[in-house]
Order: C-alpha cells, then structure tokens, then sequence
C-alpha cells in the first residue's frame, strides 16, 4: 500500500515531461486512456504501449515505481489476460489446442489488448502524476479549464498531503511495533489494527488540516472571488508540438485501427 | 499620544461545548515595534489567544466570546479577511503542516495572489522578503530541499511579504536546533529592530529569548494574564507566581533563586549572564582553591560493562542519502547519555537501528552484549524502551491504566502482578489519580510521563527518549528528568536522550554522544563537550548560559572551574 501511494506522489525532476504544462499532460493522459479502452485489438494496443514506454522514457520514471505499479496492475492484467484466453471466439482459427482447453487467435488478440490496457492506465496515472506538480496541475484545471479556484486547490491539497498520510501512518506503525506490538492478521486482526490506528491517525490529521486552514485563511485565501497568479500556464511551444505529434498519432492510430484491425468486444466482432 | 497595535479588552472566549472559558478576561496593550514574550503553562490558552487576535477564533471554530479586540484601532470582527492579512501574520510550529505550496517562489507569493495583486509587484515583494530573512536566490527550491529552520524563514517570509505590523508565532523553534534557533530569532531581530514590525511569541526558549524581548506577557492556568511588562519586571515581581506555573525561566534567574536559598548576598536576581556576571564578581573573589576543588568534582561515568556497542554502521536510504557514516560508539552500563547534533545528523536513524525499525547489519550493534540483528522484534522490547517524539502516536488503549498494562497483557502475564506492577509505575511517574483518564486527553507533559510509563513497566535497562523537552513546561520536564536521574541511580537504567536542549543536557547528562552530516564528531564526557567551543560550532550546538558565566567567572578567578554544567555546581561552590 505504502510503495504504491509513493510511486503515485509527484517528483521534481527535470524531465521532458516535466517541462510540459499540466493542461497538456492531462489531454495525453486522459487520451492514452482512453485509447486504451476504445481500441480493443492486440497490435494497436501494443503500439500504445510502446509509445507509453517512450513516455516513461522522457519522464524519467524510476524503474522502481515501474516495478511496483507492474507488480500489482501487471499481475491484475495477467489475470484478466488469463480469463480472456479461454473466450470463445466462434469462427477464428484454432492456434493452441489441450483437451477442453481451446485459444483462438481472436481470443488471444483480445486477451492481449485487455491485459494491457489496464497496466497502460494505470503507468500512464503515474506519469501524470509523477511529473506534475499538484499545484501546477490544480492552476491548469483553473486557469485553462475554468474550475472555480477553491476546488482547484481542495484537489491540490489532497495531492500535496497524500504522501504526508503515509509518513503519518508510517510513524503510528513504528510506535506501535516498538512496544512489541507487531500487525495483525486475519479479519479479526485486521479490524484490530485499523482500531488501534485510526485514533492516533485522525488526532494527527485533524491536527494537520486545522493548521492548513488557518495558514490559509490568515493568508487572505477566499477574500476574494477571484485571484491572480504569478504562473500563467500558457502553452509552450514544446507543448505545441508535443500536443500536435501526440494528436497526430492518436488519430492515425484510430483511423489504422478501423480500417485494418478486428476490434473486439467479447464475444462479438465490431 | 501612541495608539496601541493590538488592544483587547476583557476579552474572553470559551469553546463550543465547553462550560469554562479558555482565555478569560484578557487585557492587553501592545505598542508599535514592541518584541513581546508570552509565557504561560501548557493549555493555558496561548494558542488560542493568537488564534483570537487573527480573527479564526471564533469566526472559524464557533464558540462564545465576550470583551473586545482590536487591531491597529479597528474591532477585529469589523476588519475583512483580505485587511487582516495585511496587518498581523501568523506562524505556527509545525513548517511542514502550514507551508501550502511545494516551491519556495509559490508559497512566499500564496498571500499576495489572494489578495489580488498584480504578478510584477507579487515577484519584487517576494524578491524583498526572501532577501529579509536570509534566503536570497533560493525562490526555485523545493520545501523538500530546506532545513527546518530555512522553512521556519519560509513560513515568515509567506507574511512579511504582506508588509504586515504584526506578527505572531507560536512555539517556532521549538522543532530547531540550537543553530537553526539562533538564526531564526536573528531574522525575528531583525525585522523587529529594522523594519519596527510587533512580534509577539509563544517560545519555552527563555535563555534565548531573554535579551531580545522587550516585554513578557504571562499567563496563568485559568488563561488570564497575570503580569506584563518589561521583562525584568516581570520576573522578579513575580517569581512565586511564576515558579508555582512551572513556566520556563532564564538559568540565571534559577541561579539567582538557588543563591538566595542558599543565603549568598546577591542584591537582584539575575535574568541575563551579564547581570549576572555583574553580581557575582565580588562574591567569587573570595573562592579559594580548595573549596572550588573539595565542592566541584567531575562527573564520573560508570567504569561497568558496555550496554550499547555500535561498530563501525553505515546506512544509505533508497533515496541515496547517506544517513550514517561509520558510526562507532560505546554506552556503558548505567550511563546517562545524551545524544546531540543538528537537525538531520543522523539521530533519529540511528536510533531507528537500535530500536529494530530499520534492521541493523550482523554485528554492527550489540545490545546487552548480543547482536542487535538475532534479537526478535519482541525481544528487543524487553531491553530496550523508546518514547516517541510524540507520545500521542504510542498510545492504543482508552485509559492510562490500560495503556501501562497493555505492555504487561501482550506479554501475559498474570493480571494480578499486572495491577501492582501498574500502580508502582504510575506513582512513580506522577500520574496517580488520572488511571481513568483517556491518554490522548492528558496535557503534554502527562501524556510524556504515561509514554515513560508504559515503557518503564517492562524494566528494561535501557530506555531511549526523542526529544523529551519538546512541549513541556519547566516543572513537567524537571520531574522528567529527576525521575530518569532517580531511575538511574536505583534501578540502573541507562537513560539515552535525543535532544537540542542543551541546558538539559548539561545539567542531567553524562556522556555525550555528538552527531555531525552522519558521522559521530564526538564522544565522551559532557563537561568536556561544553569547554570545546568549536565541537559545539561544528555540531550547530552552543553552550547554556551557565557555561557562558563560568568561562566569564574563570577569567575573573581561576579558582572558579571554566566550565561549570548546572546553577547547583556553581551554588556549590560559592556556599
């Protein structure tokens, strides 16, 4: 759990996908995913995965959040890759027979696209994540998507203190082990340890939210209906090309794909 | 005739569904440039009382006020959210839970984005302020990047940059270390003595605040105030009052308490080493030789076996920070030890290898003689106790009684042994009468004494405690200490303490262990820690006021030693 909520938590790097806005970041990100789940034939999917790994690339995603991330949606994927395979898909070649066991090469095809998508989701989250900064991404829903301001920083707080959370929860485990009293197991167990954790958690993160609020509100945050900024997030023209090669190839991905895919839904052909 | 800054009239405020008010009564006048100290025991309302001055209470947490305040003549209820921001700011403890934004540039320009102004004008005034406390050319780092008292600066800068008349911090040094603390009460100096701002502080640091402030406001448990006015004043008219709060005083004016006790003709008790260098220069004229050297002895650490051994340990976290560096020392049995260094020494990971939180290497410590890595979490807990920086985070149960058993229940041990076992302790620790009470619903220094407690019940001859001091009052943190200083000498605890607190240090410990960028910099008697000037200087450590006065005292008469750890020494020897 913990791992997980680091490799989801922005890092400041210098990147290539650093230097891009946060507005542009979350077209690609909302784009890639929705790729992902529009195109269900192996060879696009595979395509999309490839150009997720070059994006991985530019970000400079450490293999370590990779791991983690591959681990659990990876495994989740080979699941629902596994569950696939058997599909029947009538009318497609036969290509691995073992007694009741049959794989068709269209239900190997689907397997293939499901299985990934939901690691392409999930890698492609992270570098948005990753390569963002919380507040950059908040003045970009306001600044380029008009969200009112005060729900812009309510998401940027949640994003900035997430990390906090696990530091917090971290140090309540400490203690605790430290009088010998190790995790539980079991339902029972479990339901024990959430005991014993929640009341110190929620004192410590009440805590923190109340000296949050009034840092803000001693500092004037909702005078006003309105607010300047001293980062405008204009588009660059790095995000000008990027966004331009980044369209370009989503569309010739589509149009490829209708024309000269199977894409599959189960158990019918579109 | 000047109009005061900041005017409250019988001003009193009680929480919701509370029946007793928190501040009550509070009069208070405070003038343009003024530097003012608040002190006051812990809960007495401080908090609250800055909170009440920024408009929050009770605009935000409801509740019932009476009485008025007023800033620069206008009743604060009057003044809008964006006006209030311009003339008072307010800075907390804890850097990390009010900086809002990641980037120094972003956080110190929060305020003014508010408040509408244009970007231009926002990046000259941050340019401004950053140069006005000390961090010029650092607008691009991350908050990740600073140390805690660079944060501290931050935190001041975010309300500077308002131009404000008025600023108010509660507790701001008391994360720091001793260096950090220095610069940061410079910075607050200077924008007082400079720029005229009102700075009003809530700071146990007495000693270090004492020659800046110009005021001292004190408070009393009912929350109301009890005396204000020029420090001197304050503390010498009412020092009976003032020891019967158990508020944090100057070492001096504990010097010059003693010295009366002890019937030495002192004509005003001191506050500041300068007084009292002034006071005492006749008086140690009449030292001679072998009354210094019959009354003054060095402390001497137990010649018994190692209970602690750490050889040759180094650790790199994931991130690549190297945390430690061949770290070696040894703790003998029935030591009392203090460990210092800097914020990010290496403290805290070391401590963490002995605890069994990060895994120490084969053979790198030994406990008891026995490597640290073949002990069982479980076992560990038998040798070796630890109270956390924040006692909140240890506790599991719903009362102190179970809390204390709880330790005992984990382990089975027969709920008979377990009731006499707990009521031994909890005498011991001062927290009779308050079995029933809910552990987080203690005061701080309760709640310290009860994370004591819990590990004490397992007699464990080694206990480890992370900065203790931390929100304590004087009279909790003493009896703190003399029960650990007891617990030694009966029970033959060894007693290890993470702590900045060098008066504390000097007067309790033995050994000191000094931590410097990971590396251990020093080991070895406290006495001999204190004469070296330029240890501490590398350590980001300085020296208590009494070890000032005896170097000052020593040029004065040699007879007199040049570096004395406690009022008690130098009382000793001028008896």
């Amino acid at each position: 759990m913990s791992s997980v909520v680091r490799a989801y938590a922005y890092r400041p790097l210098n990147s290539y996908f650093h230097s891009l806005t946060p507005t542009v970041k979350f077209i690609w990100v909302v784009s890639i995913g929705g790729l992902a789940s529009v195109l269900n034939a192996a060879i696009p999917t595979v395509i999309i995965f490839v150009s997720l790994m070059i994006a991985v690339w530019l970000a400079k995603i450490p293999l370590g959040n990779l791991k983690v991330v591959g681990m659990i949606f990876g495994l989740i994927s080979a699941f629902q890759f596994n569950a696939l395979l058997w599909l029947s898909f009538r009318e497609s070649p036969i290509i691995w027979q073992n007694g009741i066991f049959v794989i068709t090469a269209d239900s190997f095809e689907f397997a293939v696209a499901v299985g990934l998508r939901l690691f392409i989701l999930a890698v492609s989250a992270m570098v948005f994540v990753n390569t963002t900064d919380p507040r950059e991404m908040a003045l970009g829903l306001i600044q380029n998507f008009r969200l009112p301001y005060r729900i812009g920083y309510m998401l940027f707080l949640v994003m900035r203190y997430l990390p906090l959370f696990e530091i917090d929860m971290r140090a309540i485990q400490d203690a605790h082990k430290v009088r010998g009293i190790g995790e539980k197991t079991g339902i029972r167990g479990r339901l024990d340890n959430f005991r014993r954790y929640t009341v110190p958690l929620l004192v410590l993160e009440l805590n923190r939210a109340r000296i949050t609020a009034t840092a803000m509100e001693t500092r004037a945050f909702g005078a006003y209906p309105k607010r300047t900024y001293i980062t405008e997030m204009h588009f660059s023209k790095r995000d000008k090309i990027f966004l331009a090669v980044w369209l370009a190839f989503a569309i010739t991905l589509v149009v490829l794909t209708f024309t000269y895919f199977k894409v599959y839904s189960p158990g019918k052909y579109v | 005739m000047q109009k005061p800054v900041i005017e409250t009239e019988n001003f009193s405020f009680t929480y919701p569904h509370e029946t007793e008010p928190c501040i009550k009564d509070i009069n208070l006048k405070m003038y343009d440039g003024d530097y003012a100290l608040v002190l006051g025991p812990s809960g007495c309302g401080k908090s609250t009382l800055f909170l009440a001055l920024c408009g929050v209470v009770p605009k935000t947490t409801g509740g019932e006020k009476t009485g008025t305040i007023k800033i620069e003549d206008v009743p604060v209820e009057e003044t809008s959210m964006a006006e209030l921001a311009t003339k008072l700011g307010l800075i907390l403890q804890d850097p990390e839970a009010q900086i809002i934004c990641l980037k120094v540039i972003d956080e110190v320009s929060f305020g003014l984005e508010n408040l509408m102004f244009p970007p231009e004008e926002i990046l000259k005034r941050v340019e401004e302020a950053l140069e006005t406390v000390g961090l010029k050319n650092r607008e691009n780092a991350t908050v990740w990047e600073l140390s805690g008292g660079q944060k501290q600066k931050v935190a001041i800068a975010t309300y500077i940059v308002m131009r404000p008349n008025i600023i108010l911090l509660d507790n701001p040094c008391s994360n720091l270390d001793p260096r950090m603390t220095t610069d940061v009460l410079k910075t607050l100096k200077k924008l007082n003595q400079e720029q005229g701002i009102t700075v009003v502080i809530i700071e146990h640091k007495v000693d270090e605040l004492i020659e800046q402030v110009t005021r001292v406001i004190l408070m009393n448990e009912k929350g109301t105030i009890v005396a204000q006015g020029d420090p001197r004043q304050v503390f010498l008219e009412n020092r009976d009052v003032i020891l019967k709060l158990g508020v944090w005083i100057p070492q001096m004016m504990e010097l010059g308490l003693k010295l009366q006790e002890a019937g030495i003709p002192i004509k005003t008790i001191p506050i500041t080493v300068d007084d009292a260098e002034k006071e005492l220069k006749n008086i140690i004229k009449k030292v001679q030789t072998e009354k210094a050297e019959s009354i003054f002895k060095p402390r001497i650490i137990p010649e018994t076996t190692n209970i602690l051994e750490v050889h040759d340990l180094s650790f790199t976290y994931p991130t690549g920070v190297q945390a430690l560096k061949n770290v070696s020392f040894e703790i003998k049995k029935g030591d009392f030890v203090g460990i210092l260094g800097e914020n990010g020494a290496g403290k805290t990971t070391l401590a963490k290898h002995l605890i069994g939180l990060l895994p120490p290497p084969e053979g790198k410590v030994l406990i008891s003689r026995k490597d640290a890595s073949k002990y069982t979490q479980f076992e560990l807990t038998q040798t070796l106790g630890y109270c956390f920086q924040y006692p909140g985070h240890q506790f599991v149960t719903d009362t102190a009684y179970d809390e204390v058993a709880y330790s005992l229940r984990v382990r089975n041990i027969p709920e008979e042994t377990i009731k006499e076992k707990c009521s031994e302790v909890l005498k011991v620790v001062g927290l009779t009468g308050l079995e029933g009470k809910a552990p987080q619903s203690l005061s701080m220094g309760q709640q310290r004494r009860l994370s004591v407690a819990t590990m004490l019940v397992l007699d464990q001859p080694i206990l480890i405690l992370d900065e203790p001091t931390m929100g304590q009052s004087y009279s909790d943190n003493w009896a703190l200490f003399n029960l650990l200083t007891k617990l030694n000498k009966t029970r033959g605890l060894t007693p290890i303490v993470i702590t900045h607190d060098m008066r504390v240090t000097a007067e309790f410990a033995n050994t000191a262990v000094v931590m410097s960028l990971g590396n251990v910099i020093f080991t070895g008697p406290v006495r001999e820690l204190f004469g070296k000037p330029e240890l501490l200087d590398a350590a980001s450590l300085y020296a208590p006021p009494i070890v000032h006065l005896s170097k000052r005292l020593h040029e004065r008469n040699h007879q007199i030693p040049e570096v004395l750890l406690s009022s008690d020494e130098l009382v000793g020897i001028l008896k």
